[in-house]
């Protein structure tokens, strides 16, 4: 239930913020719109993504290690992928 | 709003308006532009044709992708290809955000004349450009383990920069503002290089490259079939005239080289002004490699230095260590990188080789600083 809530409130948020970048959108981004298989994202709103992400996360990232088309195509894989590295983070 | 643009092959007739709108990212200095454009695309030793890419909105050009011509060798024996160097993407303010990177790179990519190999390569894009390049198609060989070195004077002037940056509308110059001490570093070295008694290891400096020399001297170093660029003649000439850099070269050896070291400083109030890159740096031997380094330090006094270190031999990277140069940091972002992606009609990504050696694994390269418009 936290999980969920977080995960929410992580959507919510980084939607909030996309909506503030002043993109060229043909309509609303959603949860599962998909930002970069379709061009939307240019590689200022990436810059922008990868310095929230590593907010969010609490480290640095690389993007060269990451697919982006595969882990950061829509608001919900952005989220996952945070997920996951904090989690890998509380591992080590 | 995409249909508003249109894409165009640059011609010498845009030589003005591109001068103009990379004082976004060369310099400010329209006349250095002009030049580093002439230089870099209209002066290229390996193409015929210049292959920069123009964004119009309006009548106004508003952004800009040239590919630059590059020749490199791999294999036993030798087999030689010409690449082309991605490179000078800039976006003009009020158009970025609108899918124009993504808008001129496919374009890029359709129209690239034949002439280049299967491969494309990027050796000095920034964090932007490489994160946008990641979405097309480039992937990152590896990082290129940014070593530096600094002197207490740095730590002292990065405190100065930083106070300067909290005011209001100087964060973005005060980046690469010199401190009195880090300015004139290049003349610093040639005043005590000219006082130094030649028993300086038998190292002397001089202004200009001796591009036959060296060349002689880098066919004759053993070839271990990495991919590196092909270091002739024609290429240092060219190389070294890059207006957006001076040099400085440290010869070992008297009526033959047994070794070199460049040195580089930016002169462009965009870019680093401040540092000395160590260009390229090969010897005969490691005594003469660890001479040059030690005399360049040394006659130099440089406040920060900066060095590639990926793919250094060991005894290199261990005089890099010896010499106070530790790990730059930025290696947790993944950046400095060099990207490759195959050109148009290029192969599937498992089959990504030159001379059969994977592009995708760092040790199949030898690269150099000088190799990347950082150097």
């Amino acid at each position: 239930m936290a999980n969920q809530e977080s995960r929410g409130s992580a959507q919510e948020e980084l939607l909030q913020l996309i909506a503030s970048w002043d993109l060229e959108m043909d309509g609303p981004v959603d949860t599962d719109t998909p930002l970069i298989a379709s061009g939307l994202f240019d590689s200022l709103a990436l810059f922008n993504l990868v310095v929230w992400i590593e907010q969010q996360v609490g480290a640095p990232i690389d993007p060269t290690a990451v697919d982006l088309a595969k882990e950061w195509d829509t608001v919900d894989d952005i989220v996952r992928f945070i997920e996951r590295r904090r989690n890998r983070g509380r591992e080590q | 709003m995409k249909g508003a643009y249109e894409i165009s092959r640059y011609g010498p007739e845009h030589k003005s308006q591109v001068a103009e709108l990379q004082k976004e990212l060369w310099s400010s200095d329209i006349r250095l532009n002009t030049a580093y454009l002439e230089w870099k695309y209209e002066q290229n030793p390996y193409l015929d044709n210049i292959p920069i890419y123009l964004v119009w909105h309006r009548g106004a050009l508003v952004a800009m992708r040239g590919f630059y011509g590059s020749l490199w060798e791999a294999g036993r024996p030798r087999q030689q290809f010409k690449v082309y160097c991605a490179d000078d993407l800039v976006i003009a303010h009020g158009h970025r955000n609108r899918g124009l990177f993504t808008l001129i790179n496919r374009a890029a990519f359709e129209d690239l004349p034949a002439g280049g190999d299967r491969f494309a390569i990027t050796l000095s894009g920034g964090r932007t450009t490489v994160l946008g390049s990641l979405t097309m198609g480039w992937k990152s060989i590896g990082v290129m383990q940014q070593v530096r070195r600094e002197s207490r004077g740095a730590v002292l002037a990065r405190q100065v920069r930083r106070v300067i940056g909290a005011v209001p509308g100087f964060r973005k110059y005060s980046r690469w503002w010199p401190a009195p001490w880090e300015r004139d570093q290049f003349a610093r070295l040639d005043a005590r290089a000219a006082s130094a008694s030649s028993a300086a290891g038998g190292v002397r400096l001089a202004r200009e490259p001796n591009v036959e020399a060296m060349a002689d001297f880098v066919a004759a170093l053993e070839m271990d079939g990495r991919i590196r660029h092909v270091r002739n003649a024609a290429y240092f000439a060219w190389r070294f005239r890059n207006p957006m850099h001076e040099y400085r070269f440290l010869y070992a050896g008297e009526s033959r080289l047994t070794g070199y070291l460049v040195l580089r400083r930016g002169v462009s109030d965009r870019f680093d002004q401040i540092s000395a890159y160590i260009s390229d740096w090969e010897a005969s031997d490691l005594g003469v490699k660890e001479e040059l380094l030690r005399t360049a330090i040394r006659w130099g006094g440089f406040s920060h230095m900066i060095a590639w270190a990926a793919t250094l031999s060991d005894a290199a990277r261990g005089m890099l260590d010896r010499a106070g140069f530790v790990d730059s940091g930025a290696a947790a972002h993944g950046m400095p990188c060099v990207l490759v992606r195959p050109a148009r009609g290029g192969p599937a990504e498992g089959e990504w080789t030159i001379a059969g050696r994977p592009l995708l694994d760092l040790a199949s390269w030898d690269l150099r600083l000088l190799y990347s418009m950082v150097g």
